[in-house]
């Protein structure tokens, strides 16, 4: 990115702006640049900075959820069980 | 085919069942917004296809994660087709025509211990259901499956950047909806 394009960026960033790179710093490494450039922003923007937590709060809620164990239960398992055993080529 | 490797393909599902079904239901439930009915139909689909394309299984994986992409693919197909309603929250405009975004609260009383409970979970599962078919692939694969940006792109056949503009919308919109629940909580 140009220096010019660089300091525009960092001056003139939006929330829609800023909360996509926050939303990407999950998923990849930021620029130099990007950072302060969503730092700049959420100096003077406090609903970002609610945001920024409120990710954090959703990115690890998911993936603890996603990890979490459940049991089939008795009669879903007999049911699957016998679907298996019904299953045969189709001819 | 030969009778008896019908039975012993239907042996072969009955011992995924015994020691991969568990893991396999918590994977879809999780993803299905706790919907048990749903998952149970899925894994029983999953265990079924697994069978008829054991052949062509070449044992390069293991067979747990074998069946997990099965399952995963649908519950692709599952947002897919039942998710396709809920385009409209997805398309809602969360930011003011300035570029501001809008209606951000503190969320009280939410500390780190407030995510792993029963309560947060139940949001995070509404909420979830209410993505569309797009935003919840990528919420799903990316950020519960933790996939590389890379293998989520070559699996959904979509660009890096593309990914991208869906899992900040994904995050957008789980955002506002668990807001809304948490502040009713409340009340």
């Amino acid at each position: 990115m140009s220096f010019v394009s660089s300091i525009k960026m960092l001056l003139t960033l939006r929330c829609e702006e800023s909360t996509q790179l926050l939303s990407d710093g999950f998923d990849r490494d930021l620029s130099r640049c990007e950072r302060w450039a969503v730092r700049l922003h959420s100096i003077s923007c406090r609903p970002c900075r609610g945001v920024r937590k409120q990710f954090v709060a959703i990115q690890r809620a998911a993936q603890l959820r996603g990890q979490q164990p459940q049991p089939l239960d008795g009669p879903a398992r007999q049911e699957i069980r016998e679907a298996i055993q019904k299953q045969v080529e189709s001819p | 085919m030969p009778s008896t490797e019908i039975d012993n393909l239907q042996q072969a599902a009955l011992t995924w069942l015994d020691e991969h079904g568990d893991f396999l239901y918590g994977y879809a439930l999780s993803r299905l917004g706790n919907q048990q009915a749903v998952a149970e139909d899925l894994v029983q689909d999953t265990l079924l296809a697994g069978m008829e394309g054991y052949a062509r299984f070449e044992g390069g994986s293991s067979v747990r994660t074998w069946l997990v992409g099965i399952l995963r693919n649908k519950i692709l197909a599952h947002y897919r087709k039942e998710f396709r309603r809920n385009e409209i929250l997805d398309g809602e405009s969360f930011f003011n025509q300035k570029g501001h975004i809008q209606n951000v609260a503190r969320w009280k009383d939410c500390p780190d211990e407030a995510l792993g409970t029963a309560e947060f979970m139940a949001m995070l599962d509404a909420c979830l259901s209410k993505l569309s078919p797009a935003a919840a692939a990528a919420f799903m694969m990316s950020i519960m499956d933790g996939m590389s940006t890379d293998e989520v792109c070559q699996q959904l056949e979509i660009s890096p950047k593309n990914l991208s503009v869906r899992l900040h919308r994904a995050r957008l919109a789980m955002r506002q909806c668990i807001q809304t629940q948490w502040l009713a909580g409340e009340a």
